[in-house]
């Protein structure tokens, strides 16, 4: 029997149907079924190790289902995802520690294949729009927590993709650090169009969401807007 | 508890990098063991093939008013002694013999009388040629002057009595007539210059019935002797061989209180040994310890590479309550886990690499030694391991605190131009030592004859130092400086393969310098290792065989016997022998310079370059044709030696009036020659002063043309069987000597040594050091690194662009490497074969560069990368999800 997943069409940018992950005896994934819409703003709650980041893994491309499909009918095969069409927020520093700020920022566009000195006016416009502009030529070792998140936003819009996927984004930060930096991801995202999937296990983060998605051991339930 | 859960995790999660470590202490324990096995095998060798080639080890000669018994019975009585024999040498005024209708009769020469045991005592000495081996025996060259064989009458005259005629039983070689004739107790430049040309070996009762009448007349003709063997129970070590024989020679004059002196043959054989011993010994300094070092400074960098994430790990620890001794002992856990598996594994090498190159685990020696070597290199092993793995993290442990060790480690130092100007200045101090020592005159081993004691100059080891320390130093500051300020001409240079990306690699390299330029670094010093370890072993092979072929003249040498002078040219027999490719007639005589006796050598100078495989190290202002194209453009020219034109204070020129041998009168005439140059050696020459003229001119001036040395080529046919066939042509007379038995006596120094074996050895390591260099050093740096390129490949990096990140820091780490190891293998190459200059013999006119081996060893460095970079790029590009879990 097939289940077709909820809201699931077209213009989905993200479909699991029946996805399952494990990873040795563990079963981090359990038959999943779900679809992001173009613009949707979706948040994943459940505790430590339900298995939210490996879900959010696969819908970003960068981890494969043990079994089930996944698919993009909005972007494009898993190839075509990144670096253009879905840019990832992790909860760890995720700038790379030998390039500084600004080309932390562009690298996503020239790995695209942009060119370097128009990667760089465009950071430069992402850095600016979040007011970094003074962080450009800083390494991230010389950056704070907030500051670091913060540019690791400005790289998503710089790339300008269609999907943003976050992984605990505030996790590692304040609580007040942690709401300007969802600030400032709401206002990138809503400018640049994109749809945002969000995982956390803060109440209150989830409660800036109009979505929520709930997982509970690899198994997820999705409760409507 | 705490210690074997960490060792457990260490097993499991650190396995590569313990194993890393291990394999580092393993080749630096291998090295140290298979070396100096070697070493103290090679010294032994040199020993038993130094006593091996004394056929007498003691004359002890009585003194005039001595009782023979009595100094018999007392050096029968001396600890060591294993056989004894009397001999006894008198005087005659000549002999003469009448032969085919025509006598011929000889000058002074000398009656032996020997035990008919003699020849069993001393086999060496006597070398029976035609009919018996006991009886009246006649010296080879006595019975050529006087035409006689066995069967013939030899009359032989007494001082003041009447003459007495015996019959030949048999012709005799003697071949180690110097020492045989030699001046007991006489210092070593008093002893005279050649044998007795004539000599006749009679049975001791013969002896004693012929010339007992003239001892009691004239007791001053006669010398008795007592020929010793020892039990040769020696020490392995030349010098300990030396001492012990030296000891217990003065220990029997001591005894004999003035009856009897002691010729040590033993003792002056075993005493030029020893210095080449002591070479043996800074051979292993010079090669071994910078091996070692290399294997140290692996097993440092691999420990080192986990340094950040030990820091870490420390500071969790510490956070969790874990005491600074608690730290300590888990890194020496770390430490002693990866020292015994190293040194386990290090022996097992070792034995099976005594067993491949030198057919035994002892390396060809005792076993004492090797066990001696195993024990050391386990001590060094450990030692590492604790200084470069339990050390540094103790040291963090110190200084860690939880929030340092999550910040990472602190960097402090010195100002960059003051690191600069430190490398520079220790590459400045090398070549300033490296110009001291190569100047002439400089003697790294001095081991004066006769004295005890052996001075190595410790100095020259300075040299290869500090070039070791500064080009290391300079390549990771020139290394760090390409990386930081030269980030447009990197990514100029890295666009090839990383083409858009190559701007934002560039800028990556450059701040991962710290990490960048020690792999450059590792990978440098360990090409320098290879390159000057197998080029100088290259050089002491080339010049090894230059030796035995200078010694020998060329693959095959004739000797017409040292007064004959034949009529004959063998030449046209010689030339159709079979296997004989050329054949080059040499003039040998001997002329007057002053008063001074010297060889002169009568060439064809048009074709003796070729012939006698002439060296441009043989001659000084010149190359070797430059010098024969000077010789052959004047027909009186001469070429004598350094010594004799600064005695002679002799210019380009200069006229210099010999005196030679007339063929016609057999007086001595005055020849005049013409100054041309000077030759330092020349082949079949003495290494002392000789001459060298050409032939035309010797000949003509003496009414003598007659060869007396031809040199044969034999076009790289087996020389030994080529000499064998020669033999059957020339007879008994003519001495016939072989390239390959040459090798072998000459082999009484240090190319005795199986240098074959040693070469393999090091050039085995150098191979292992290389894998390990560029492997170890890349992937662990990539290791280190996999969070970064695992994020680049979660933010869209194509396996392409993963790969150009990798492929830039691994060429730049490659290319930096070999250049600087390469000129810095040059240098110390020069280096070593300057300050070991007197292992070699010739000394080298170049270095001989192994061309095979390095090129070999470079597609070995490409292959290895290669593999390197591209099982990273896929590992990282399969699974970053894993790895951004990890991390």
């Amino acid at each position: 029997m097939s289940v077709t997943p909820l809201g699931a069409n077209g213009t989905s940018v993200a479909v699991c149907d029946s996805v399952s992950r494990s990873f040795g005896d563990v079963r981090a994934v359990q038959d999943v079924y779900c679809a992001l819409r173009a613009g949707e703003r979706v948040v994943i709650v459940g505790p430590s190790g339900s298995g939210k980041s490996t879900l959010l893994h696969i819908i970003a491309g960068i981890d494969e289902p043990s079994s089930g499909v996944v698919s993009w009918p909005a972007l494009g095969e898993r190839d075509q995802l990144r670096p253009r069409q879905v840019a990832l927020i992790f909860q760890a520093p995720s700038l790379l520690a030998p390039l500084d700020v600004l080309e932390n920022v562009a690298l996503p566009l020239v790995l695209a294949g942009v060119d370097g000195e128009d990667a760089r006016v465009a950071a430069h416009e992402a850095l600016s729009r979040l007011n970094l502009d003074d962080l450009a030529n800083r390494l991230p070792q010389e950056l704070s927590g907030g500051q670091a998140q913060r540019v690791a936003v400005a790289r998503v819009i710089a790339g300008r993709p269609r999907l943003v996927v976050a992984d605990e984004p505030t996790g590692q930060l304040d609580r007040t650090t942690g709401a300007r930096m969802l600030d400032v991801l709401d206002a990138a995202v809503a400018d640049i169009g994109a749809t945002l999937l969000l995982s956390t296990h803060d109440p209150r983060v989830a409660a800036r969401f109009d979505a929520r998605w709930t997982m509970s051991d690899g198994r997820l339930s999705v409760e409507a807007a | 508890m705490l210690i074997g859960l960490w060792l457990r995790g260490l097993v499991r999660r650190r396995s590569g990098r313990l194993i890393g470590m291990a394999g580092g202490i393993a080749i630096a324990v291998a090295m140290v063991a298979s070396i100096g096995s070697f070493l103290t095998a090679s010294q032994a060798t040199m020993t038993a093939r130094t006593v091996a080639n004394v056929p007498v080890d003691w004359q002890v000669e009585a003194q005039p008013g001595a009782n023979s018994a009595s100094v018999l019975a007392t050096v029968r009585s001396q600890p060591g002694v294993a056989a004894t024999e009397s001999v006894l040498f008198t005087r005659t005024t000549g002999l003469s013999a009448t032969t085919g209708g025509s006598t011929q009769a000889t000058g002074a020469g000398v009656i032996v009388g020997i035990s008919p045991t003699y020849a069993t005592s001393f086999p060496a000495e006597i070398r029976p040629l035609v009919g018996s081996a006991s009886g009246v025996l006649i010296a080879q060259q006595t019975a050529s002057n006087l035409r006689v064989k066995p069967g013939d009458s030899v009359v032989i005259g007494r001082a003041g009595m009447t003459p007495v005629t015996l019959t030949i039983n048999g012709v005799v070689d003697l071949p180690q007539a110097d020492t045989f004739f030699q001046k007991v107790g006489a210092p070593v430049g008093s002893q005279p210059s050649a044998p007795p040309d004539n000599v006749l070996l009679l049975p001791l009762a013969t002896w004693h019935t012929v010339f007992d009448p003239l001892a009691t007349s004239q007791p001053t003709l006669v010398k008795d002797q007592v020929h010793v063997r020892l039990d040769r129970h020696l020490p392995t070590s030349p010098s300990d061989a030396f001492d012990q024989v030296s000891g217990a020679a003065r220990n029997l004059e001591f005894r004999l209180a003035g009856a009897g002196l002691v010729g040590n043959n033993i003792g002056a054989a075993l005493d030029a040994a020893r210095a080449d011993a002591a070479y043996a010994t800074v051979m292993f300094l010079f090669l071994g310890l910078p091996g070692a070092a290399l294997a140290a400074l692996l097993v440092g960098a691999v420990a080192s590479s986990g340094a950040d994430r030990r820091r870490r790990e420390q500071a969790m620890l510490r956070a969790r309550g874990a005491t600074l001794s608690t730290l300590a002992r888990l890194s020496a856990v770390e430490a002693l886990i990866a020292g015994v598996v190293g040194v386990v594994v290090g022996l097992a090498a070792a034995l099976l690499i005594g067993q491949l190159a030198f057919g035994s685990a002892a390396f060809g020696g005792n076993v004492g030694g090797a066990v001696a070597w195993a024990v050391a290199a386990a001590a060094a092993g450990l030692g590492t391991a604790l200084l470069v793995i339990a050390v540094p993290a103790w040291r963090d442990a110190r200084r860690t605190t939880v929030v340092r060790g999550r910040q990472g480690p602190a960097r402090a130092g010195l100002p960059s131009w003051l690191r600069l100007g430190v490398a520079l200045a220790l590459v400045a101090s090398g070549l300033a030592i490296f110009i001291i020592t190569s100047q002439q005159g400089y003697h790294l081993v001095l081991a004066p004859e006769g004295v005890a004691s052996i001075t190595v100059d410790y100095f020259a080891f300075l040299g290869p130092a500090c070039l070791w320390i500064g080009i290391g130093l300079l390549t990771w500051r020139l290394a760090e400086t390409v990386l930081m300020r030269g980030r447009r001409m990197l990514a100029a240079a890295v666009r090839p393969i990383a083409g858009g990306l190559a701007g934002t690699v560039a800028a990556s390299m450059g701040r991962q310098h710290r990490l960048i330029a020690p792999a450059a670094v590792m990978i440098g010093i360990t090409v320098a290792f290879a390159a000057s370890t197998s080029v100088f072993n290259s050089t002491y092979i080339q010049q090894a065989e230059a030796d035995a072929r200078l010694t020998n003249g060329s693959d095959v040498t004739v000797t017409q016997p040292g007064s004959t002078i034949t009529s004959n040219d063998l030449t046209p027999q010689l030339a159709s022998v079979r296997g004989v490719h050329s054949v080059e007639p040499i003039l040998h005589r001997y002329a007057y310079v002053g008063s001074d006796l010297q060889d002169l050598y009568g060439v064809h100078a048009s074709t003796i370059v070729a012939a006698g495989s002439l060296q441009n190290a043989y001659f000084v202002g010149g190359t070797a044709s430059d010098l024969m194209s000077r010789l052959s453009a004047q027909a009186d020219g001469i070429l004598v030696s350094a010594e004799t034109a600064k005695d002679f204070q002799l210019s380009p020129g200069t006229h210099l009036i010999l005196r030679l041998q007339d063929r016609q009168t057999h007086a001595l005439i005055s020849v005049t020659f013409t100054f041309v140059g000077i030759v330092k050696e020349f082949p079949t020459a003495p290494r002392d002063s000789f001459l060298v003229a050409n032939a035309a001119y010797v000949g003509s001036s003496t009414h003598d043309t007659s060869p007396s040395t031809y040199l044969i080529d034999t076009a790289g046919s087996a020389p030994a069987g080529i000499a064998a066939a020669v033999r059957q042509v020339v007879g008994v007379g003519p001495r016939v000597t072989d390239l390959s038995s040459t090798r072998r006596i000459v082999g009484s120094s240090l190319t005795a040594v199986d240098l074959g074996g040693l070469t393999r050895v090091e050039l085995g390591f150098a191979f292992a050091f290389m894998i390990a260099a560029t492997s170890l050093v890349l992937a662990l740096g990539f290791a280190e690194r996999r969070r970064t390129y695992a994020l680049a490949a979660a933010l869209g990096a194509r396996p392409r662009q993963l790969g150009a990140f990798l492929w830039s820091e691994a060429g730049f780490v490659l290319v930096a490497g070999l250049v600087c190891g390469a000129v810095a293998g040059w240098g110390l190459s020069e280096m070593l074969v300057a300050v070991l200059t007197g292992v070699f013999d010739p000394p080298p006119a170049a270095l001989a560069v192994p061309w095979a081996y390095l090129g070999s060893l470079l597609i070995l460095s490409l292959a290895t990368v290669a593999a390197v970079v591209v099982v990273g790029a896929r590992r990282m590009y399969a699974t970053p999800t894993t790895l951004i879990r990890e991390l």
